[in-house]
């Protein structure tokens, strides 16, 4: 795995506006079959959402049911009935953001030494992007959720910058600026790690 | 493009193809990963939110808090109340009693102020913490009760009382401006006229002050109950005598500080039946003690040329003493025994001094072959306590005696119960303005005193022994300007 490979296409299977404005109207007005279909059509998303947030592992259907809990209690705060997939993925990684911050107190009371966890199996045929898969949430394990998350929406996920701000409910230049600064703390990790150097080796100045 | 530029587009190409290749790793979740709606969660979708009750029951704890904090507060801040009993006649905040009633104010806390009868007393200021009482006539015990931070003042005339806890009685005669406390227990400070930084009264104290006289005085009740017949020592601020009319001064007086009064104005028959009403009378200057013995025979009295100002251009000696006993506001105390002491009856003098205008008379009766009435102290408490280590004290006194009384004096530093003094000078003789000094350090030589803190000297002690063949002997003691250098 190297940098200058091209990359890879990201296939993102986005129902239309109509869809998600329909389910949420369905939703809003307490339509009896709207929570299957809204647990049907966006349930993968948030799986796939809190794979990428947690890094490898077991899914966590346990936190995909608390979003649906939330985001079904709280449907009627929805105002743009188009947004309702920028909605979801607010809660989505509100919930995940305090999962992380559970897991580091149940980590310092109650795990090893170290406060590592016990590596999960990561699969995928590329023993390089699975080594570096396996850093890079380490990596992750280091910084703020906030920046945590915007790393993982941005260059995972592949949201753009206004759905990143509408879903973490902050202005589009207070997230650029936010997002700026935790790629930058990211890369310098980065740039310390020989399975990720390659990364960020030859850029200007990363880290500051 | 800038340089910048560049590089933050290929850093958002590397990593982008860092998401790619983690994406991929990592996989996405299958479709039907998430399996069925499960029934608890779809139960919440069936929930209709009542989201105006979900507001007031977030903020109900913060309701209940600021409710709870208001009761609590309005709580803590209710002044004490009180109730009236007895026989009086209230208008606002003030009851009177009459000449053949007494009236009880009890306060919420527990606090009784018991009035006498013909008294005038006002609820000033109520607080929940305690009350100001002004006790404008008459007399009132108080009984407060402890409680930490209460704080409870008592005004009388010019007087104030500052009480924590305690009991306590105070008799004030505005027409006469008599003015007196009997401790019962704890303690008061009393601060006002005569009392300088103020004066803490502690159990079985009692202090008596008189305006008119300028006099101040603090006893311990339990022992003038038991010397019924002998009164107790007393820290007296002596009274500002007026000068003797007839007299002519040789020189210009230094005006004091304070107007005085020179008598105390006449008493009408009323007031004085009331003032004896009061028991013990309070005010009334103690008689002086009578000699105990006539001389045995008339003895010439001593001759002094020069009344006031003896000593002449000496006293323009700067910087002057500390003391000068010009007039009784100068913040001095004295404590002057009563019948039973040599020396008694202080007063401020404008007949006799060293310098100035004035100087502190005590009558003085000596017995030399009587051991309780050979020696005599006259003890100045000063105004505030002084350091005194490597300082020299000098005070200047006279004896008016017959011409062959002798004695020996010598000057004492007293610190609480702790004295640090000279030896005596001997073969002083009346009629003679003395000065002795005294140079004091921490470790005395020449007395009997085993420790010493002349750091902290809150009295200066003029000791006088009497000596010589003349056995028995009444007269006066002057003391005028006390210095430290």
């Amino acid at each position: 795995m190297h940098p200058r490979n091209p990359p890879l296409s990201v296939v993102r299977s986005a129902p239309t506006a109509d869809d998600d404005a329909s389910l949420a109207a369905a939703l809003i007005a307490r339509e009896r079959d709207a929570p299957t279909q809204a647990w049907t059509r966006l349930s993968p998303l948030v799986l796939r959402l809190l794979r990428r947030y947690f890094g490898p592992g077991p899914d966590r259907q346990d936190l995909c049911q608390e979003v649906f809990m939330r985001f079904f209690s709280r449907i009627d705060e929805l105002r743009d009935r188009n947004a309702l997939r920028s909605f979801l993925i607010g809660i989505c990684l509100g919930v995940a953001q305090n999962e992380l911050r559970r897991a580091k107190v149940r980590r310092w009371i109650f795990l090893t030494q170290s406060g590592d966890l016990p590596d999960a199996p990561i699969g995928g045929s590329n023993p390089e992007a699975r080594e570096a898969t396996e850093r890079i949430y380490k990596i992750l394990a280091g910084v703020s959720p906030e920046d945590r998350t915007l790393f993982v929406t941005r260059y995972i996920e592949k949201m753009e910058l206004a759905e990143i701000a509408e879903s973490v409910g902050r202005p589009l230049s207070t997230t650029k600026r936010r997002l700026a600064r935790a790629t930058r703390r990211i890369a310098a990790r980065m740039s310390g790690d020989p399975a990720l150097a390659d990364y960020v080796a030859g850029l200007g100045k990363v880290a500051r | 493009m800038k340089l910048s530029d560049v590089d933050n587009e290929m850093r958002e190409q590397h990593l982008d193809a860092l998401g790619d290749a983690i994406a991929e790793t990592i996989g996405t979740p299958a479709a039907s990963a998430a399996g069925p709606l499960p029934e608890d969660v779809a139960r919440v979708f069936m929930q209709r939110p009542r989201r105006k009750l979900r507001v007031v029951w977030k903020l109900a704890p913060v309701l209940a808090l600021g409710a709870a904090a208001a009761v609590f507060f309005v709580f803590r801040t209710q002044p004490l109340d009180y109730q009236l009993s007895g026989t009086y006649a209230a208008r606002d905040d003030a009851f009177e009693t009459p000449g053949n009633g007494t009236a009880t104010a009890r306060f919420s806390d527990g606090t009784a102020i018991a009035v006498g009868s013909r008294s005038v007393a006002r609820v000033r200021a109520r607080t929940r913490a305690g009350a100001t009482i002004r006790l404008e006539r008459g007399r009132a015990s108080f009984a407060v009760v402890h409680r930490p931070g209460a704080r409870w003042n008592v005004e009388v005339g010019p007087f104030e009382i500052a009480v924590t806890g305690t009991e306590f009685d105070v008799h004030w005669s505005d027409d006469r401006e008599g003015f007196e406390v009997i401790m019962k227990s704890g303690t008061v400070v009393v601060r006002g006229s005569l009392t300088g930084a103020g004066i803490p009264l502690h159990a079985g104290q009692r202090l008596v002050a008189s305006l008119a006289n300028k006099t101040l005085v603090v006893n311990e009740t339990s022992q003038s109950d038991r010397r019924s017949a002998a009164p107790s020592e007393q820290v007296v601020a002596p009274r500002d005598e007026p000068p003797p009319p007839r007299r002519a001064r040789q020189v210009a007086q230094v005006a004091p500080d304070i107007q005085l009064r020179d008598q105390p104005p006449a008493e009408s028959p009323e007031t004085l039946a009331r003032l004896r009403a009061l028991s013990p009378p309070p005010f009334e200057p103690a008689p002086p003690p009578a000699p105990q013995a006539p001389p045995a025979a008339p003895a010439p009295q001593m001759v002094v040329g020069t009344a006031l100002n003896a000593g002449g251009a000496s006293c323009n000696a700067r910087p002057q003493p500390q003391i000068r006993f010009e007039h009784a506001g100068e913040g001095f105390r004295v404590l002057a025994g009563g019948g039973s002491s040599v020396f008694s009856n202080p007063v401020i003098d404008h007949s006799y001094s060293w310098c100035g205008g004035g100087s502190l008379r005590l009558d003085s009766a000596f017995d030399v072959a009587d051991s309780a009435s050979q020696s005599g102290e006259a003890v100045i408490y000063l105004p505030r306590a002084v350091d005194l280590q490597g300082k020299t004290v000098t005070v200047r006194f006279m004896v008016r005696a017959p011409f062959d009384a002798e004695f020996s004096a010598r000057i004492v530093a007293g610190q609480g119960d702790r004295r640090t003094g000279s030896s005596y000078t001997p073969h002083l003789t009346a009629g003679s303005w003395w000065a002795i000094s005294q140079t004091f350090h921490d470790t005395p030589a020449g007395f009997d005193t085993v420790t010493s803190n002349v750091h902290n000297v809150d009295r200066i002690i003029l000791k006088v022994d009497a000596s010589g063949s003349f056995r028995v002997w009444s007269g006066a003691l002057y003391i005028d300007d006390i210095s430290w250098r």
